[in-house]
């Protein structure tokens, strides 16, 4: 037993390292357990649903897909063909050229016999100079959209500009969408159209799957260990936790990646921040703060169907610069947005979101990180005992496993995408992998962001483009 | 402490047990498809014997094992759905003989919602006259994909229930979704407009009101058209809107002279909605008033006037060219845009 | 006794497909996309293809352009499947060459008729 005021409060620092553990992972329990009833429910709904009447309806509201470019000749025209093939009546596919240095408009240009035209753009919301808008003849609903580099969020509020259509559909130029990716994702703006206004999907990973025009074809896993413990990674904090976010109306982020919104909404909260690291949240977060000061009732809403893919970095300095950027990306919102941490006027998003993104997301690499070396080393001293120290091991790791076993549970009772044996072997040892250091190693790069942040670094990473012809 | 080690242990096996229990699940469910698939191919021959001979039923019948008669009704379902005439009256009859009409039927009141889902879909499909009563029943469920379910079924089976029950939903607002309700009635098609059109004229209801004319407009009811007219001078905004919108979808002429009227109105949405419709109706009278609106300060506005403008043939494209050529403001570059897009063909 | 050949891709579709053509005393092979489609038009050579107009990958009038124009397949007649609400696609589709089409739900006299109208007209 430990002994002596000094231990005491060595005693009191590794309980209070114990209780964030248990209380993490208890909300994770929580949200969990919310989203199996959310998802199987959606499912149920779905199962039956005729894909092909709604495709028929003249009530689907058209779409406007941006799809901001930077530096993407490898992969654009692919990229760009898939989302001209989608399976929905009316929609637009708005390339923005974010004025890149290679030859991404050339390829544009090329691919799909461009012509400039005059345009009269409305200023809706801010943007850099649009240098020109152009047309394809062949293809008469791609616009492409060159201008001058702004970064992510300009290029999007540009594409809002140009758009024609009430519905905005933020997508990455390497998303790859499935047939019914819209028909799926509009549906609720169908039945709620006065409250609906933004829906995000969920991204799956598309490493490991075949890929044929820019199609997932074949779902499949990666043999690669980093991109598969990613895979049961996404279908655990990305997948589960949003679920129940949004089962709360409480859903802060809404991947860039895939993710709609009412053009009108986001017109009037100024539309994306110039200039963001994390500008798919910063803007759903602005949305909440702006709908709640207005007292106005909406819905902000997550669905779980596997709709859009994308490939995950396969390398640790890429994985690791991806963290390190969105953990840049959460502190700057969660700080833009300070007013409304536990503040009872921002309803169950300043009681309930917030203060889970700020104690569970942002401070937790310090916390988990500072708790994983002064628990060993209070142990290997004598100050606390075996019982306690496995206890500790218990709340930071074991319960973790158990979270993501529980996800792999909850795929294979309700998706089941990866229909094979093997596949659902990997998924397990991926669960398992995933508690044993991948997790202490986002840690890590994560602690890393938060002093990046600290120190005021803005800019963004690179990622290596790896193309599309994956197997 | 020894509640610490017993948390330690059981968590440890509870994984294990979750992990073997994956494992196994996966393994189970890939047998039961391959044994399903070899099932189906058993009894497809068989079933699409059926649509020629709905009696011969015995070779589906045969087979005790259970999980058949709902691998044997998954086929029936996925081949009558694409079927139309004849075929698929004889499927139907198929289905009454196996008894499947009535297994559906009685699952209309499983505890399951989701069950419940499933057996008003079904029995849309099937078509069965037996089953009516019943679905006019579900229509009074709680649940509103099930009620919704079995208004469409009232529908496919042109019975005319389905449409007052959502007639009534209509004036009653709360149950149903609008969205929901305006897209069975269209599937419903042609028996649907006389109602409507009555409604129109008489409720007082402001919000069914608008239905009514989001209704007559997708479904292009002429005979709405002179109620619409006056409607775009209503005192509420979203009437106006819609009213002109749904003159445009319905595109009888004899609206013009309101619609250009409209061009004036005090909201943005209701000139651009009018603009629009002009272009639909063909009426080059509007032509004069339509450039004009080419110099509106709403982008829409121009937008849409510039549109119908080159909708409106020569005498528009005309104006466009003109006032293209003229260089000034932002008319001239609407018109140059849509001059450009359409040259392009797009 | 003709080869037809034909282009869906819901499995359902074709097997329906295949029993009434076969059941017409037809030959029949099947491609589940576009891309498909014009290989085994080329490679297969059928009397006929029918082909539905909303398939992933390569849209159906898309296949069709390009089945005009190859010299091994732009004699082929085609029949587009679609369903209800295409209309502008069925006109693009009747300009880029089909010389018939199909709506679904079937009807298998309305399929067989059309079938053996093409059919006669050929030879």
């Amino acid at each position: 037993m430990p002994q002596g005021d000094g231990n005491l409060a060595i005693l009191s620092l590794n309980l209070a390292f114990l209780s964030y553990f248990i209380a993490i992972n208890t909300t994770y329990f929580i949200l969990l357990v919310i989203s199996y009833f959310s998802v199987l429910r959606y499912q149920r709904r779905t199962e039956n649903e005729q894909w092909r009447r709604i495709i028929q309806s003249p009530l689907t509201l058209p779409v406007s897909i941006i799809a901001p470019a930077y530096n993407e000749e490898l992969t654009i025209e692919d990229s760009v063909r898939s989302l001209l093939m989608l399976e929905y009546p009316l929609y637009e596919v708005i390339v923005v050229n974010d004025g890149s240095k290679d030859k991404t408009l050339e390829k544009l240009r090329t691919a799909f016999n461009l012509y400039q035209i005059p345009a009269d753009i409305e200023e809706r919301v801010p943007c850099k100079k649009i240098l020109g808008v152009y047309r394809s003849p062949d293809n008469p609903n791609l616009v492409v959209v060159d201008k001058i580099n702004g970064g992510k969020a300009d290029a999007l509020n540009a594409g809002i500009n140009v758009s024609r259509y009430p519905l905005i559909c933020a997508i990455d130029a390497d998303s790859l969408l499935e047939g019914v990716s819209l028909l799926r994702v509009t549906k609720p703006f169908l039945e709620k159209p006065e409250k609906m206004v933004a829906v995000g999907g969920i991204v799956r990973v598309a490493n490991g799957c075949t890929i044929e025009g820019g199609r997932v074809v074949r779902a499949g896993l990666s043999r690669a260990w980093l991109p598969l413990i990613q895979t049961v990674e996404y279908l655990r904090a990305f997948l589960f936790g949003r679920s129940g976010w949004s089962a709360l109306n409480s859903l802060l982020i809404i991947s860039g990646a895939f993710s709609f919104f009412r053009k009108d909404v986001v017109v009037a909260v100024g539309g994306y921040r110039q200039g963001s690291l994390g500008e798919d949240m910063e803007l759903v977060v602005r949305i909440h703060r702006y709908l709640r000061e207005q007292k106005k009732e909406y819905e902000i809403l997550f669905l779980p169907d596997p709709i859009c893919w994308t490939e995950v970095p396969e390398s640790l300095k890429t994985l690791g610069r991806q963290r390190n950027r969105w953990q840049r990306g959460l502190i700057e919102t969660l700080s833009i947005h300070r007013k409304m941490m536990l503040n009872p006027k921002y309803g169950t998003v300043g009681m309930f979101a917030f203060p889970y993104f700020v104690f569970f997301e942002m401070l937790s690499p310090l916390v988990e990180l500072a708790g994983y070396i002064v628990a060993p080393i209070s142990y290997a001293l004598g100050m606390v005992d075996l019982a306690f120290f496995g206890l500790f091991l218990t709340a930071a790791i074991l319960v973790g496993v158990v979270l993501s076993t529980m996800s792999v549970v909850l795929e294979e009772i309700s998706f089941r995408r990866y229909p094979g044996i093997s596949d659902i072997a990997k998924l397990v040892a991926a669960s398992l992998l995933e508690n044993f250091g991948y997790r202490q190693l986002t840690l890590l790069w994560r602690l890393k962001g938060t002093w990046d942040y600290l120190n005021g670094k803005t800019a963004w990473g690179k990622m290596e483009r790896k193309g599309f012809a994956r197997n | 402490m020894l509640g610490a080690i017993y948390t330690v242990i059981s968590l440890q096996l509870l994984i294990l047990a979750t992990l073997f229990y994956l494992v196994l699940h996966r393994v189970i469910v890939r047998l039961l498809e391959h044994r399903a698939e070899r099932r189906k191919q058993y009894f497809e021959p068989h079933v699409f014997n059926l649509l020629n001979n709905p009696e011969a039923t015995e070779p589906l019948e045969r087979s005790p094992r259970p999980g058949d008669r709902n691998l044997v009704k998954e086929l029936l379902l996925q081949q009558a759905v694409q079927l139309k005439g004849e075929e698929r009256q004889n499927m139907t009859a198929a289905f009454e003989n196996l008894g499947y009409v009535e297994s559906e039927i009685s699952a209309l009141h499983s505890r399951r919602w989701w069950r419940r889902l499933e057996a008003a879909i079904n029995l849309g499909i099937i078509q069965s006259q037996v089953a009516i009563s019943f679905l006019i029943g579900a229509t009074k469920d709680p649940v509103e994909d099930v009620r919704l379910a079995a208004v469409r079924a009232l529908g496919q089976l042109n019975n005319p229930w389905g449409l007052k029950v959502l007639l009534n939903a209509i004036e009653e607002g709360e149950r149903w979704t609008g969205s929901n309700i305006v897209e069975v009635l269209i599937g419903m098609g042609a028996m649907v407009s006389p109602e409507i059109v009555s409604r129109l004229e008489s409720t007082t209801n402001v919000n069914a009101r608008l239905l009514y004319v989001r209704l007559c407009g997708l479904l292009r009811i002429p005979q709405a058209v002179r109620r619409l007219c006056l409607l775009l001078d209503d005192a509420d905004k979203e009437t106006r809107i819609s009213a002109a919108r749904a003159l445009g979808q319905i595109g009888d002429i004899s609206a013009v002279e309101s619609l250009i009227s409209s061009l004036d109105d005090e909201s943005w949405e209701v000139k651009a909605q009018a603009a629009k419709a002009l272009g639909a109706l063909g009426d080059v009278i509007a032509v004069e008033k339509l450039k004009e609106k080419l110099s509106d300060k709403n982008w829409w506005v121009r937008h849409n006037a510039a549109n119908s403008l080159y909708q409106l043939g020569e005498g528009g494209v005309e104006v466009l060219h003109k006032t293209s050529a003229s260089g000034e403001g932002l008319s001239s570059i609407v018109a140059a845009q849509i001059l450009a897009e359409r040259a392009l063909g797009v | 006794m003709a080869r037809i050949l034909i282009a869906e891709d819901d499995p359902n579709t074709i097997k329906l497909l295949n029993y009434r053509m076969q059941s017409m005393g037809h030959e029949t092979v099947s491609a589940i996309d576009g891309g498909k489609a014009l290989e085994m038009a080329t490679k297969e050579n059928p009397d006929l293809i029918l082909l539905d107009i909303m398939m992933p990958v390569m849209s159906g009038v898309q296949v069709l352009r390009k089945l005009k124009f190859q010299d091994e397949t732009k004699n082929i007649p085609v029949i587009m499947l679609t369903a209800k609400a295409q209309e502008e696609d069925i006109v693009d589709a009747l300009k880029a060459g089909a010389v018939d089409y199909v709506t679904k739900p079937f009807s298998f006299a309305e399929l067989a008729a059309r079938v053996n109208r093409v059919l006669a007209s050929r030879s």
